[in-house]
């Protein structure tokens, strides 16, 4: 069996990505204070949901990026 | 007239519970409401006069207090006397309480007899320099309640009454934010005791008076005494008022044995803003249970439950507002999608907590911390004029409710128990 090696380049732009995401997911819940006109204290006592949404959204990026690669490489077929 | 509207008005607020901060300190019981029972070094030596079921109950708790020492129980049923003693089984026996009152080592009496020997036993217990517990309701009649009171005064002692709502942290906290406005102004007050059961307890036919005195209307005064003093006193608790007029009906209906005290009353006590606190109890139905509701302009407290229910329902968090929107958006043309992963927005309103409940102490129901502060309050020999107060007017309340209930009239609150 071989090993599998992540190189650090690789491990540093996942990181990123879910730095990304994490963003993206308190632009969302920033959103959502002003469109339902809630408390700003939920930018900070939401944070779970946030965090949750931030791991859907890197859950989902990743299967995007996944489907991309598998055409991709068909496509080079 | 206007001077006795100015006497409900300040009968609380002379005594200091106009800010949290006075709260504090005539009510300690706010800090103790999770800490373990200390040992402040000094133990009280205690005197139980009446450990029957109810004087049992509190000696469970006396015995585990390091700061207490039960040194003598009395008794004249010998079966209460036995049961006592697998508690405290080095405790002094006595059958007359008097003879109890003679030893100077005792510090301290807790009262658990029937309400009728409450008086003279307050009374005496006193005059012998001895601290106080009694049980409720402080007296048999308004007018020995008073008399009870300006003994209490007179003496020095430390004086308590059973009302163990008074050390219940939901009770305290709910008192704070009822000051701090928490549900705006107080509209109207209920409160009720459901229970299912007979009272009666199987004994010696020659032993049942004192078995089951409280099916008798010589020795007790059934669910007012026995329930309803510590609901009234949580209702003018939180007014901040003593109530102008009472009216009341009270009749058997179901328990129709050898008793000749009510099984189910219903009453009104009509404060002089128009606000009133109704109470109803029924002894063979339980389906409401115990509960007491303060009810504001803005929202409701219901203690028993540990709950605070704003009029206004807070809305869901607008995160989940907003995913619940986009399911609905994306998936309402879909059939085969099932249940929903997001939650709903609140579809049930189950109120807030009142205090956290793992801050509260498993199964108290405020009398172990009550019995704490007695045993604290007569080591340290600091009388408590609010406490006694409390439950000299919870007795007062439910007493006039009775006379209401038996006289059949519409009772104004006399001045002369106005303390």
């Amino acid at each position: 069996m071989k090993d599998i090696i992540i190189p650090p380049k690789r491990i540093k732009q996942e990181w990123l990505s879910l730095l990304g995401c994490f963003i993206v997911a308190n632009l969302f819940n920033a959103y959502s204070i002003f469109s339902y006109n809630t408390s700003w204290s939920e930018l900070y006592t939401q944070w779970l949901y946030v965090v949750l949404l931030s791991i859907a959204f890197y859950v989902g990026f990743s299967l995007l990026r996944g489907l991309l690669c598998a055409i991709r490489s068909i496509l080079n077929k | 007239m206007t001077n006795m509207n100015q006497n409900r008005r300040t009968f609380l607020k002379d005594l200091g519970l106009a800010t949290g901060a006075t709260l504090l300190a005539s009510t300690p019981f706010l800090s103790s409401c999770d800490e373990p029972k200390k040992s402040t070094g000094k133990v009280l030596n205690v005197g139980i006069i009446g450990p029957g079921s109810r004087g049992r109950y509190l000696m469970t708790y006396l015995s585990q207090d390091p700061n207490c020492k039960i040194t003598a129980i009395c008794d004249t049923y010998q079966p209460s006397i036995d049961e006592a003693l697998k508690i405290v089984p080095d405790a002094k026996v006595y059958n007359d309480y008097r003879a109890l009152l003679d030893d100077r080592s005792i510090e301290a009496i807790v009262i658990a007899a029937p309400p009728t020997l409450h008086h003279p036993m307050t009374i005496d217990s006193l005059s012998a320099g001895k601290h106080v517990y009694c049980e409720k309701s402080l007296a048999f009649t308004p007018e020995l309640c008073l008399d009870s009171y300006r003994k209490y005064k007179e003496s020095g002692q430390v004086m308590f009454v059973g009302q163990q709502r008074l050390a219940h942290p939901v009770y305290n906290r709910m008192m704070e934010m009822i000051d701090a406005g928490a549900i705006g102004e107080i509209q109207g007050i209920r409160a009720h005791w459901f229970r299912n059961g007979s009272w009666l307890r199987e004994c010696d036919p020659k032993d049942d008076r004192h078995v089951n005195w409280r099916i008798y209307k010589d020795l007790s005064h059934g669910m007012m005494t026995e329930l309803a003093c510590h609901q009234l006193q949580i209702g003018t608790w939180a007014k901040k008022l003593l109530p102008k007029r009472i009216m009341g009906m009270g009749s058997t209906t179901y328990w129709k044995d050898r008793r000749n005290i009510y099984d189910n009353v219903m009453l009104i006590y009509e404060f002089e803003d128009g606000v009133k606190m109704s109470y109803q109890s029924i002894i063979s139905n339980k389906f409401n249970g115990c509960e007491e509701q303060i009810l504001g302009n803005l929202g409701t407290f219901e203690p028993e439950r540990n709950r605070l229910f704003y009029e206004e329902i807070p809305p869901a968090p607008g995160i989940l507002q907003m995913i619940n929107q986009l399911e609905k958006t994306t998936f309402k043309a879909v059939p085969f999608a099932g249940t929903s992963w997001a939650p709903e927005t609140a579809q049930e309103y189950k109120g807030e907590y009142v205090v956290d409940p793992r801050r509260l102490r498993a199964g108290s129901d405020g009398t172990d911390l009550l019995l704490e502060q007695f045993v604290r309050a007569a080591i340290d020999k600091k009388p408590n004029d609010w406490v006694a107060q409390q439950g000299y007017y919870a007795a007062v309340l439910a007493l006039l409710g009775h006379q209401a209930m038996e006289e059949q009239r519409v009772i104004e609150f006399p001045q002369e128990f106005i303390l």
